[in-house]
């Protein structure tokens, strides 16, 4: 069985109807309205093999399932390569088949917004990647994904522990590379092993401190060890001042 | 990664700046999509002794920065030889790889000076340390296409789109998208969709609609000097593949010099002349049908 993505078409007809479908969801909370609008054939075949998934939507709050919602959806589609799941179709299109419960457990529909935000791409630029309500949970998993470390997700679950790592961290550059973003997310699993607190202003700090390393270096060029060496060093460094 | 408009505090060889009174750095790239992985080769090109003296003695060495902003891929090589060959998956990649080169030091280098600096650095040594920049080359935008066969019409990145909001009274369209969408109100679009199911309509359904945003998007493009925000988007890419069978490449100059009216009408195969046609037709049957009674 293969993954089935949104055609363009349906998908251009989400998206130029959206706050019609909006009212539909919470007027006929059933998904009776997806082939009405969308026609019955809104879905296309992919070459992504499909995995059963199971949300978890045990707890009281439903963000305090957002790290082992993360790990699954990782782990059920770690084949994914970057182009896919960077790709609206896939998500929008798991959206109104095996992700719609969970999504309307999640985030609710309370108002607009959260449909623009999370259940469409509501932007072209890479943002929106960390807004939609399931691809944000693969993408915060696979760029905190360690193999080389023997619990794979032990910085996932740091960053679900301390959200403003991860939401400060994918707006600036040097977040793209593996090498870098595994090497701060290290430091600060360490330096928070240690008993340091991971604030706001730290990270801000942080993270100002190695856009400026690579203002006249390549911080790409590091050796593993050496870079989280010098991000251990700027923890401790801006750590009284934050 | 943005590299040309940065300071630095020791002298860097570029073409951005004067720092030195001569030598050259960069690095050519050539490369194919073979739909399976994007095979690039890079060709250094340097003429500055010092610099020379540091790749030979591996002080330093050639960098290439390779990012994809759309799938948040970056990757970075370093080498020491004039020629480097670097493949990347395709599933890595989507839409543009931007490539970025340099010389970037592998050692601390307690003085850095030559007589080739600038005067105004003359007799100055500078500290550098490992990883600092060295020098820059000139960086190059690849755009990567992965369906090939989407671009063929330029028709079909044109969609019509019912609209369900029963406010909206008029035809709307918005091309700020990878597709330009042409938002009709739901009874006419529902109309539109029967018109079409006859072949000999759909000319004049493409006049009506899509050949006046087509216009539209021209006199926009005419307009604004700054067309990054567009270069992305499939329909402009569709465009500008289309224009190439013209032999015309989508350019500022080029919608200056070209009758935008016409040009607009070739690229979506005259649908103005062939709804006149298929009209003329029409009646000249409907015509001998009366003559025959």
């Amino acid at each position: 069985m293969k993954i089935k993505l949104i055609k363009v078409d349906s998908l251009a007809i989400l998206k130029g109807n959206q706050k019609y479908v909006y009212n539909q969801m919470i007027n006929s909370k059933n998904k009776k309205w997806i082939p009405e609008i969308l026609g019955q054939d809104f879905l296309t075949n992919s070459k992504i093999d499909s995995q059963p998934l199971s949300f978890i939507t045990t707890s009281e709050k439903p963000i305090d399932d957002d790290f082992e919602n993360a790990k699954m959806l990782h782990e059920s589609f770690k084949h994914l390569s970057n182009a896919q799941a960077s790709d609206e179709r896939f998500w929008v299109g798991l959206s109104l088949t095996k992700g719609y419960d969970y999504l309307v457990h999640r985030w609710e529909l309370d108002e607009f917004t959260k449909f623009k935000y999370r259940w469409v791409f509501y932007t072209k630029n890479r943002r929106a990647l960390f807004y939609h309500g399931l691809a944000r949970l693969w993408w915060f998993a696979h760029l905190t994904y360690d193999n080389s470390e023997e619990n794979p997700y032990i910085y996932t679950e740091l960053a679900y522990k301390h959200p403003e790592i991860m939401k400060n961290m994918v707006y600036r550059n040097f977040s793209n590379s593996t090498s870098i973003r595994l090497a701060i997310l290290k430091a600060l699993y360490d330096f928070n092993e240690l008993g340091h607190r991971i604030t706001r202003d730290f990270l801000y700090n942080l993270y100002n401190e190695i856009s400026l390393m690579g203002s006249v270096s390549i911080i790409d060029s590091f050796n593993k060890e050496d870079l989280e060496e010098a991000i251990l060093m700027k923890c401790y460094e801006i750590y009284p001042n934050s | 990664m943005q590299l040309k408009n940065r300071l630095y505090p020791y002298p860097v060889l570029s073409i951005h700046n004067n720092d030195f009174n001569e030598g050259y750095f960069n690095v050519d790239v050539t490369y194919i999509n073979n739909k399976k992985t994007l095979d690039l080769t890079f060709f250094v090109e340097l003429n500055e002794e010092l610099l020379k003296e540091y790749i030979d003695d591996r002080i330093a060495s050639y960098g290439v920065h390779i990012e994809c902003p759309t799938t948040s891929f970056r990757e970075f090589f370093k080498f020491n030889e004039e020629k480097k060959s670097v493949s990347i998956p395709i599933g890595k990649i989507d839409k543009k790889v931007e490539i970025c080169t340099f010389i970037v030091s592998n050692a601390n280098i307690s003085s850095y000076s030559t007589t080739n600096f600038n005067e105004i650095y003359s007799g100055m040594e500078f500290p550098i340390d490992p990883h600092n920049i060295l020098a820059v080359g000139k960086e190059k935008n690849i755009r990567i296409e992965k369906d090939f066969d989407s671009l063929k019409n330029v028709a079909s990145v044109f969609k019509m789109i019912p609209d369900f909001d029963k406010n909206n009274e008029y035809i709307s369209r918005d091309f700020y998208g990878d597709i330009v969408s042409i938002n009709v109100p739901k009874a006419q679009f529902d109309a539109y969709k029967m018109a079409v199911t006859n072949k000999k309509n759909i000319p004049m359904m493409h006049s009506m609609f899509i050949f006046p945003v087509l216009l539209e998007i021209f006199q926009t493009l005419l307009n604004n000097d700054d067309w990054e925000i567009y270069e992305d988007l499939r329909w402009f890419q569709a465009i500008k593949k289309r224009m190439k069978d013209f032999n015309l490449e989508l350019n500022q100059s080029n919608l200056e010099s070209e009758n935008v009216f016409e040009l607009a009408q070739k690229l979506i195969d005259s649908p103005l002349i062939q709804s006149i046609d298929n009209l003329a037709d029409a009646l000249f049957f409907k015509e001998g049908e009366n003559n025959e009674d």
